[in-house]
């Protein structure tokens, strides 16, 4: 799994490239916790290049969701497909996370 | 609303009839879980893997066996059984652990992450998003068995021992577009 | 006055007239009926109603003024040639005016408004073979569809669902202009333009939920004039571009089923959509049901093909792989037997004369299946050549096999590979496994089988994995057996496995025949056992027999 970081104005867009699974779903996890330190406010997951996510990415998530919105930051998750959609909605977390459907409608959500 | 799934308990459930079933064993490696489900896996016809959604939650199965079952301990086994058709996909995984002693506390919680769901209480569903026992570690999402009951629509039950784990699913054939069923 | 009618001069004429009366009312009956384009009837039969009458009242009269007699003779004359010139009249009737005006009847002018709906079903077809050309463009065709009804209904938005292939849902795939969202919208969604035209255009909805939805699920094409007095529209807030106008919505449709919905939607500052729009929209969305199901129809060949291309493709690289003969030397000779199952390309073999006083032997089993396990058996065997002709131990060659496949390819990856090193010259055997069944040797001195386990990581699960040798010394007649599970889990009808004790049987019994026969006894008596079950996975097995 690789991760590489760009960005647009002031938000953060991380895209995922890969597989998260119970191997390496950590590094995300340590990623977004290292940019929190170093205090980005807005966050953008794009995870149009993942495919296979298991029960730790989905963990990775779910803490990363959390800590977000304790801290009062912005976060997106962006252009989940296939098997990853699956999971998301088998876990019944569509509503929990803040998914949008590209990463054109999650900048609109983060500047209105 | 469907009725609210729970784990059980029946180690006479027919779905732990193990004939006509492939059978394969491995040795409690953690390293090796994605290889092992990926073992198993090959032997599915394509239709049926949903790309990958299939090896992905059998390989929770397995992990849970590895980890949670036989804390990851090479002396120890863990024992599948398998069989795939294009409609139809049939598991049963053994641990050699003393079981899952906390399958009442998780249709607990279960119970009350559902509710939130059903209330749309965003809110107090954040506490129930992952389920941890004192043995879980940061690894751990957690979340896999919430799938699981969604997933294994033809029933997923535990052995009376609760060591050992029986899942069916079955597959509607694909198509394209939905049919009238005429109003 | 009676007697005058006795008189046999007038009653002759008024016979006359009474029967010609009565037989030009029945030729003018039988005229009108069978001519009814050529003769308006009412104000035909009107009309010759009206001549009869007259005279008829004109004959009785004439029965006591004989005067009037004549003038009924002179009445009925006139309407005979009234009669004659109006047929010949209404005949040229049609001539003249179509030299004048070139009109065309009513049912030809029918046909007329309905040639630019042919025209539209060309182009589709058209269009079909358009998006099949390079690629199979699904978006493609449907943002023509979408196009071409906004274009042919004077449209202000238009939006194209497509029903998923597996559950109950349509999602939104085109969309354009101006449409106010007959669905409701996220109560946490702004009420900006562009935030409502984001979610429109990636909109998913289920069977029956909303407009969309409804039609999806019924069938039914929905014309709604006035979107704000409908209660099937939500009309979302208070704004502008919120207001509901009209709309249409149609399934996109193959015999009874629904591949897609279509909507298009005027503003409410536009007139509202009527029966001709929505006949329009109706035979557009015929057109367009047909042309996706062509495009599934061509997707769905594909794919089985790619697919059959892809197992034919696999097998040919897994042939080419393998070695063509096996060598056959004075101090060592080889048997070997392979069985593969359609489509997994798991099982690999070599067997290797890359240093002068060494043989090397790998047999290999690639998880997965397909292309990707193929791609993985050529790496494999690329790293094993190479390596082989260095004077490494058995274990160290795993090793770089191992470091030069984990971690540099993104996807699934590993495999069982065991591999041994001969020295003819000293009767020596080095041998290391990575994760793959274990070595049988069959010692001719003692009659006995040994089988050499090592429990180790396959390849490709990391690259710490640590390999060692093992080595044994052989003598003159020794059998060295390797195999993949394939083989030993090959069941049967019953669901039995063959089992290591089978094989190791047979390889017993058949010891003092030659590598290649007793190939030949496992493969036989594999094939029996087995019979009529089909097989799952690929069978190898490799047999070294010393000779000196």
């Amino acid at each position: 799994m690789e991760l590489k970081i760009r960005k647009n104005g002031e938000v953060y867009i991380i895209d995922v490239n890969g597989e998260m699974d119970l191997y390496n779903s950590y590094k995300l996890k340590e990623l977004v916790m290292k940019m929190l330190e170093k205090n980005v406010q807005s966050f953008i997951i794009n995870l149009e290049q993942v495919d296979y996510i298991d029960s730790s990415g989905i963990g990775a998530l779910i803490y990363i969701c959390s800590t977000v919105k304790k801290m009062n930051l912005k976060l997106a998750i962006t252009n989940i497909h296939g098997s990853v959609k699956k999971v998301i909605e088998l876990t019944k977390l569509m509503g929990y996370f803040p998914i949008t459907n590209s990463i054109e409608e999650a900048l609109q959500q983060m500047e209105g | 609303m469907n009725p609210i799934k729970e784990l059980r308990a029946d180690g006479s459930d027919p779905l732990f009839d193990k004939t006509n079933m492939l059978y394969k064993e491995f040795p409690s490696d953690f390293r090796q879980i994605r290889y092992f489900t990926l073992l198993i896996v090959q032997s599915a016809p394509l239709e049926i893997k949903e790309i990958n959604l299939l090896e992905q939650q059998i390989s929770e199965i397995i992990k849970n066996a590895v980890k949670h079952g036989n804390d990851c301990d090479l002396n120890k086994k863990v024992r599948v059984w398998y069989s795939f058709s294009s409609t139809h996909a049939h598991l049963i995984v053994e641990d050699e652990g003393s079981g899952f002693k906390d399958l009442e506390k998780w249709n607990d919680f279960n119970r009350k992450r559902l509710e939130c769901l059903y209330q749309q209480d965003f809110e107090h569903l954040g506490s129930y998003v992952s389920f941890r026992t004192n043995k879980s570690d940061e690894q751990d999402g957690g979340n896999a068995l919430f799938a699981a009951l969604e997933y294994w629509n033809g029933g997923f039950v535990y052995n009376d021992k609760r060591n050992g784990v029986a899942m069916l699913k079955k597959y509607p054939q694909r198509r394209h577009g939905i049919s009238i069923d005429g109003e | 006055m009676q007697t005058a009618l006795l008189d046999s001069f007038a009653i002759l004429p008024l016979a006359a007239s009474l029967l010609a009366q009565g037989i030009t009312g029945f030729f003018i009956f039988r005229i009108a009926k069978n001519n009814p384009e050529k003769f308006p009837d009412p104000i035909f039969i009107t009309l010759s109603a009206f001549f009869v009458g007259i005279l008829g009242i004109g004959s009785v009269l004439a029965i006591f003024l004989p005067g009037l007699l004549v003038y009924s003779i002179a009445i009925f004359i006139a309407s005979i040639l009234l009669l004659v010139i109006f047929i010949l009249f209404n005949s040229y009737i049609p001539e003249i005016v179509e030299e004048v005006i070139p009109e065309v009847p009513a049912a030809e002018a029918e046909v007329a408004v309905e040639d630019p709906l042919i025209a539209i079903g060309q182009d589709f077809l058209s269009h079909v073979a358009d998006s099949m050309a390079g690629e199979i463009n699904l978006v493609r065709l449907l943002d023509f569809i979408n196009e071409t009804l906004m274009k042919n209904t004077g449209s202000d938005g238009g939006v194209v669902f497509l029903a998923d292939d597996f559950e109950d849902i349509i999602t939104s795939k085109s969309f354009a202009g101006k449409f106010p969202p007959p669905y409701k919208l996220p109560a946490d969604l702004p009420h900006k333009p562009v935030r409502v035209e984001t979610n429109f255009r990636y909109a998913q909805f289920n069977l029956g939920e909303t407009v969309f939805g409804e039609v999806a699920a019924s069938g039914k094409p929905l014309l709604i004039e006035d979107g704000v007095q409908d209660s099937r529209v939500i009309v979302n807030g208070p704004e502008d571009f919120l207001k509901p106008g009209s709309y249409i919505v149609v399934p996109l449709m193959v015999k009874d089923r629904v591949v897609g919905v279509s909507g298009i939607a005027r503003l409410p500052t536009t007139k509202p959509f009527g029966e001709e729009e929505f006949r329009v929209a109706k035979a557009i969305a015929l057109y367009a049901g047909s042309a996706i199901n062509n495009v599934y129809g061509v997707q769905e060949i594909l794919e089985h093909a790619d697919l059959e291309r892809e197992a034919s493709i696999a097998s040919k690289i897994q042939k080419t792989l393998h070695p063509k003969r096996l060598p056959d030397l004075p101090e060592v000779g080889f048997g070997s037997f392979f069985n593969a199952t359609k489509g997994v390309c798991g099982d690999y073999y070599d067997i290797i004369l890359a240093r002068r006083d060494r043989i090397a032997v790998a047999i290999a089993d690639v998880a997965g299946k397909g292309i990707q396990s193929c791609m993985v058996m050529i790496m494999l065997r690329s790293v094993l050549h190479l390596v082989t002709n260095t004077t490494k131990s058995a274990g160290t060659i795993l090793d770089w096999v191992n470091k030069g496949i984990t971690g540099k390819i993104d996807m699934d990856h590993y495999a069982t590979l065991a591999f041994l090193s001969y020295c003819a010259a000293d009767h020596t055997i080095e041998y290391a496994s990575a994760g793959h069944q274990p070595l049988i040797h069959f010692k001719a001195s003692t009659g006995k089988i040994e089988v050499l386990h090592q429990k180790t990581d396959p390849i490709g699960v990391e690259r710490s994995s640590v390999y060692e040798d093992m080595k044994l010394t052989v003598g003159q007649g020794d059998i060295i057996i390797l195999y993949t599970d394939g083989l030993i889990e090959a069941l049967n009808q019953e669901g039995k496995q063959y089992g290591l004790e089978s094989l190791t049987k047979v390889v017993s019994e058949s010891k003092s025949m030659t590598a290649k026969e007793i190939a030949t006894e496992v493969k036989h008596n594999i094939q029996s056992f087995v019979g009529s079950a089909s097989l799952h996975d690929d069978q190898t097995l490799v047999v070294m027999k010393i000779k000196a």
